[in-house]
């Protein structure tokens, strides 16, 4: 029997950020290790998976409800904020649950810095360590000192049989030894690092995948041990690369070169951030390494350096500023160590010459998903698979973060939220202060610029109990210009943003618009007049008018857009005004109150949408395949001025497609990066290009809503959006598939071909039967028993 | 210029777009990008595009299953309603090693095998002796279909070709197979399109309440609902050759039909010549604490359709018990039954069947599940008093549904994406359940779980359910 229950056994966490303060549950080296371990003595363990967490509350109920009697959490520095929240709601909700800790960067942490709920940090051999808490009276087992972790067997195949997740690490070598341990190191044998590789490679199903080589510089101390090693990777250089992390003596004792040599693709230097005189020339290293291998991607980590001098790092400084005028390093190549002995407060401080060069080069293009979560945010898109499981985002007022809201805001977001201020900049005199905030790197793996009103939200929300994943800034900064902020994060460059009124843009076509992000808001009656005379401008003429059309971003753009794109029922955005009552869409009537549960909330949401959309007739309107059914309008409309205009507006749904679809193919696809709106022709059932659109009856079109025929530069281009597929399509066939949006029969099809190019009638007969086949066969349309 | 005929077949060069590129929203077009190429199936009933979401499980025991990530869930039920002794039973494992060892098939044509015809008689010991003879099958969906061309061909031997419609209930489920399918009820729509489906079938209202939902059948309302049954009779006399039957419609969300109306639906069928079929697909072998649910009301069949439960799930089996009456008009005329599947009857199914019937029949099991059912029933009606989602439960012994709304007053149905919510909230919370979406009837989750289910168990379930659908 497997004596399966709830309540016995060890469940681990590990919370691995993808990006910086964004989390999923995923599966882990160390946690693999345990799991195998835990599986040789009996002892039944569970990994928390989950790739779209939910609130706290929500997360730690998640992890009750896998029943066991313990929960072990693996931390690193980017998980560490997290964990401690976590372990502090289990052991608030479950006072019996048992929590630990363990990992190797955990390892270093001091006493004082775990939280109350926390039984034991778990400093050594974590997978003995833990087991023997869980079971006391178990056998304990002594490894062998040598090869330490080859005691630790299954950890790939286990893995591989139950198909599981691919990990991209391998591990040489570690430093949760304890004291038994030299150096407190435990290493694997080279033959076992061997098999390990080809096992990760395997699993990997990608073809040389990079594998992190974990604790490669302990495990290769001596010299007999690297030679062993080398060999090891020498075997299995086909079956995979590397990145690997040297200190810089290694590196300068041609460990580096060692390592390209055996096929690494990614070289990590841990340097000191203060160089004596003597120190080789850091530019001279790394120019050579590039030139013998130009794939070879090269990052630094600084690492505080006992004893670290003012002219030792100016020296440090200057090397790094030559490597990157050089383009020997990226300026987002570079970070800095977290040291764990730091505990909560980690905040890694530059010397000032450092800290100058950092100010000055280093720095990161935004977050991706950061700023895609803005975009969402101001425009009302979330994709489906994102929502459930909490607010994504909250937008507050300047009034709206008062102590006795941001502790039901916290009930309300999910682990991944963001809150969004909106600010106006006069507010915040400390940042037009002369002098320049420090320069640091912290947890989140990022290098930041203090932040005092963002250090204030954080702190205010962590008396309130409240867990602030994410808090970004809107900042007026006047004339329409505003600037994003993400966290307290330094990035290369501000996120600029301009904006505007709709009409105000109409009216200023062709000004400066430079910025990021331009954003419209459709406020008015007036601002809603000039935004459908450009739907309609589009719809005659299958063009955008005015570049802007594209270019820009318009706010609660969801309300205009296509059937299923209005989310607000199950609150991916909530709005809270300073007396804490919530609104479920941008300037809309609130649905409740921050005091109520997340539940009621939505089922209040989804209450308000039924009975406005059973109002309006939704269900039997003749376009509802087409509209969103906004439940949630603005007061400058009514609902029955809503529904008139969507009727009255046919082709609205497919023009916000259409700009969203452009700026999608010009951020994603290589082919159409250049892709020029204004030259652009849109084919619609109200604007041919191609077939000669005749007036009379309209008739339904024969092609899938999945379908779109762009013509730019002259080349007719096919999208398909469920294959994602873009085909390029000669001028006749775009001919017929117009002519299909436009309902033809087959006898009208052919007869375009003929006359727009003289072709000979059972010709043409055979071209549209094949075109039919061909866009069935490409999912284009809607008729499948029309082909036969 | 137009090129040649062939020019639009060749013309298209094709570049696809990176996965990452954006699809426009549409409901006329779900626009979801297509799975990546690694995950290799299917899964029955759910958007093809759906892979990776699902979880993969690696073992089970008792009431409960593991994920390959090690989370344990308590199968609410019963893998799909199937695995009624849990996982790991010794006795079911046992009777399949044993047999595999001995033989692990036979050509059901041809030959017999002692385990085969010992189940066959086992099944036929367990129900009336109005039921004569055993067909195997394969599944419910199967059984179902053989007792679809069992009704038609009795009649065509009877004398009486022109009974070929059969009735069922406009909520029934019967499975997905063509003529299966087409006497679903509750999947006409969805059935539509894979069009033109099996004809002659009449889909008769389903015993509801005047608002269309479910209520509690008596006096005058029942009254009235048996009224109407008698005229679908009346008005298909002649032509109606048998009515179909979940004797506690199941998929349609757990609406157990009153006593007096299958009492109503035996004596209709006497008097009109029609047979009856019970589909005790779900509810048969023990689920309603009963062998077999229509021992609650007496009105006996003249055909029996079983699988799920026969043989706790463990190996594909379904059979069909006939009537005697069914038997001789086929012997009479010399004829065969034109049905097979290579798979009917398998002995190792079997040999799990009999291990299945053995256990329960283990005395006071049965009494058990009738009573672990009002408790399960009675505890989540107390926990979920208070909560404004919950509505009621249905049901009998461990077949249970669970009715939520969003408007208590007014019976309202669940939202589906707040339906798929829940489910989704119960299964990361360890409590495996499936969704009842009924348009216009119920909306709410199945609780079937393992009849072997203990106490402590069925408290655990509760608090699952409880503090998922309770919020904070």
């Amino acid at each position: 029997m497997q004596g399966f229950s709830f309540g016995s056994g060890l469940t681990l966490v590990h919370l691995e950020a993808s990006s910086p303060r964004l989390f999923a549950a995923t599966d882990q080296l160390d946690c693999r290790y345990v799991r195998a371990y835990f599986r040789q003595q009996g002892t039944p363990t569970a990994q928390y998976i989950q790739a779209s967490l939910a609130g706290l509350y929500e997360t730690a109920e998640d992890l009750l409800s896998l029943g066991n009697d313990a929960v072990a959490f693996h931390v690193t520095p980017a998980s560490y904020r997290l964990c401690r929240e976590l372990s502090g709601t289990l052991g608030a909700l479950d006072g019996s649950l048992r929590i630990f800790w363990f990992g190797e960067w955990a390892a270093e942490l001091p006493d004082g810095s775990l939280p109350d709920a926390v039984e034991r940090l778990v400093r050594s051999e974590p997978e003995r360590v833990l087991h023997r808490l869980l079971e006391p009276d178990a056998p304990s087992e002594e490894a062998d000192e040598a090869d330490a972790l080859d005691a630790i067997a299954g950890v790939w195949e286990d893995a591989a049989s139950m198909r599981q997740a691919p990990l991209l690490a391998v591990k040489a070598a570690d430093r949760l030894g304890g004291d038994a341990a030299p150096g407190g190191i435990r290493l694997h044998s080279p033959e076992r690092l061997l098999r390990d590789i080809r096992l990760a490679a395997a699993a990997s199903r990608q073809m040389r995948p990079e594998l992190q080589l974990l604790g490669y510089e302990a495990a290769t101390a001596d010299e007999a041990r690297e030679a062993a090693v080398a060999e090891a990777l020498e075997a299995c250089r086909a079956s995979a690369t590397w990145s690997a992390e040297l200190t810089l003596e290694r590196w300068r004792r041609g460990g580096a070169a060692r390592l390209a040599e055996l096929g690494a693709s990614t070289l990590t230097l841990r340097l000191p951030d203060s160089l004596a005189e003597a120190e080789p020339f850091l530019a001279d290293m790394l120019r050579e390494l590039r030139i013998a291998y130009p794939d070879l991607r090269l990052r630094i980590v600084l690492e505080t350096a006992p004893g670290s001098t003012e002219s030792g790092a100016r020296r440090v400084a200057g090397q790094l500023r030559q490597c990157l005028d050089e383009g020997l390093l990226a300026r987002d190549a570079i970070a800095a160590a977290v040291p764990a002995a730091a505990g909560a407060q980690a905040r890694t401080l530059l010397p000032s010459p450092l800290e100058e060069l950092a100010r000055e080069r280093f720095g990161s293009s935004p977050e991706t998903a950061l700023v895609n979560g803005f975009l969402a945010f101001m425009t009302g898109h979330y994709p489906a698979h994102v929502l459930g499981g909490g607010a994504k985002h909250i937008g507050v007022g300047e009034d709206g973060w008062r102590p006795e809201t941001i502790r039901r805001i916290g009930e309300h977001s999910a682990l991944n939220s963001a809150v969004f201020f909106e600010q106006n900049q006069a507010c915040g005199e400390e940042n037009s202060n002369s002098v320049e905030p420090p320069i640091f790197y912290d947890q989140d793996g990022k290098w930041k610029r203090l932040d005092r009103r963002f250090d204030q939200a954080s702190s205010e929300a962590e008396r309130e109990g409240t867990y602030l994943s994410n808090a970004n800034r809107l900042e007026r900064l006047g004339g329409g210009r505003w600037q994003l902020q993400l966290n307290d994060f330094l990035l290369a460059e501000p996120i600029s943003l301009l904006r505007q009124r709709y009409e105000e843009a109409a009216a200023e076509e062709g000004a400066d618009a430079s910025a990021d992000f331009r954003l419209l808001d459709i406020r008015s009656e007036r601002d809603l007049d000039r935004f459908l005379e450009d739907v309609d401008a589009f719809s005659r003429t299958g063009r955008f008018a005015h570049g802007y059309e594209v270019q820009s971003y318009v706010t609660d753009s969801c309300r205009w857009s296509a059937a299923g794109a209005c989310s607000a029922r199950k609150l991916p955005r909530l709005f809270a005004d300073g007396e804490g009552d919530v609104a479920a869409c941008r300037g809309c009537a609130p649905i409740g109150h921050l005091d109520d549960t997340p539940d009621q909330l939505l089922m209040q949401a989804a209450v308000l949408s039924d009975q406005e959309q059973l109002l309006r007739g939704c269900a039997s309107c003749e376009i509802r395949s087409t509209c969103s059914q906004c439940a949630f309008l603005p007061s400058y409309m009514t609902a029955a001025q809503y529904c008139s205009i969507r009727r009255k507006h046919v082709m609205l749904h497919r023009y916000m497609q259409v700009v969203q679809l452009v700026k999608g193919l010009r951020r994603h696809t290589q082919a159409l990066s250049a892709l020029d709106a204004e030259t652009l022709l849109v084919s619609l059932p109200t604007c041919t290009h191609y077939y000669p659109l005749a007036g009379g009856a309209e008739r339904p079109s024969l092609v899938s809503e999945a379908v779109f025929l762009l013509t730019t530069d002259g080349t007719p281009v096919l999208y398909q959006a469920v294959s994602q597929k873009v085909l390029k399509l000669s001028e006749p066939m775009a001919l017929l598939l117009e002519g299909l949006m436009v309902g033809a029969t087959e006898a009208e099809l052919a007869g375009a071909l003929q006359a727009a190019y003289g072709t000979e009638p059972s010709y043409a007969a055979a071209a549209v039967s094949q075109a039919i086949e061909l866009f069935s066969r490409q999912g284009c349309l809607n008729l499948p028993a029309r082909a036969s | 210029m137009l090129t040649p005929a062939p020019a639009p077949a060749s013309a298209p060069e094709s570049a696809p777009a990176p996965a990452s590129v954006p699809a426009p929203g549409s409901a006329a077009a779900p626009v979801a990008p297509l799975p990546p190429p690694g995950y290799p199936i299917v899964h029955p009933l759910k958007d093809v595009r759906l892979g990776e979401a699902f979880p993969s499980f690696a073992a089970g025991e008792g009431i409960y299953v593991q994920d390959t990530n090690g989370k344990t869930y308590i199968d609410g039920i019963s893998g799909l309603w199937n695995v009624s002794l849990g996982y790991r039973h010794p006795g079911i494992r046992q009777a399949i090693v044993d047999q595999l060892d001995r033989l692990p098939y036979v050509n059901p044509v041809d030959g017999a095998n002692p385990t085969t015809l010992a189940f066959a008689e086992t099944l036929l010991r367990l129900t009336p002796p109005a039921l004569a003879k055993v067909a195997y099958t394969c599944t419910g969906s199967e059984s179902v279909e053989l007792a679809i061309k069992l009704i038609r061909k009795f009649h065509q031997l009877s004398g009486r070709p022109e009974r070929t419609l059969i009735a069922v209930l406009d909520k029934s489920y019967h499975g997905t197979y063509y003529g299966s399918m087409s006497a679903s009820g509750i999947d006409q729509e969805i059935s539509e399109s894979y069009g033109p489906r099996v004809p002659g079938f009449r889909f008769h209202p389903v015993p509801l309440g005047d608002d269309g939902k479910p209520a509690v059948l008596e006096g005058e309302l029942l009254e009235r609902r048996l009224a109407e049954l008698e005229r679908l009779f009346e008005e298909e006399e002649g032509r109606l050759g048998g009515i179909i039957l979940e004797p506690i419609i199941g998929s349609g969300g757990i609406l157990p039909l009153p006593d007096r109306y299958l009492r109503r639906v035996r004596e209709l069928c006497d008097r009109s010549g029609a047979l009856l079929a019970f589909d005790e697909v779900a509810t048969g072998m023990g689920r309603t604490g009963r062998m077999f649910a229509f021992e609650h009301s007496g009105a006996a069949p003249d055909i029996l359709c079983l699988s799920k439960g026969i043989n706790s799930g463990y190996l594909p089996l379904g059979a069909t018990l006939f009537s005697d009456a069914i038997y001789q008009a086929f012997a009479r005329a010399g004829s065969h039954i034109e049905h097979l599947s290579t798979q009917n009857g398998n002995p190792i199914a079997c040999a799990a069947g009999l291990a299945t019937v053995e256990a329960l029949e283990r005395p006071g099991l049965l009494a058990e599940v009738t009573r672990k059912g009002e408790l399960l029933r009675r505890l989540l009606e107390e926990a979920l008093a208070a909560n404004p989602m919950f509505l009621e439960t249905r049901g009998k012994g461990l077949m249970i549904g669970v009715a939520l709304t969003s408007d208590r007053s007014a019976r309202a149905l669940l939202d589906p994406d707040r339906l798929r919510e829940v489910v989704a909230r119960l299964r990361q919370r360890g409590l495996l359940v499936y969704p009842i979406h009924t348009p216009g009837v119920t909306t709410g989750f199945h609780l079937f779980p393992p009849l072997i289910i203990e106490d402590g168990e069925i408290r655990k379930i509760v608090q699952i359910v409880a503090r998922s659908l309770g919020g904070r």
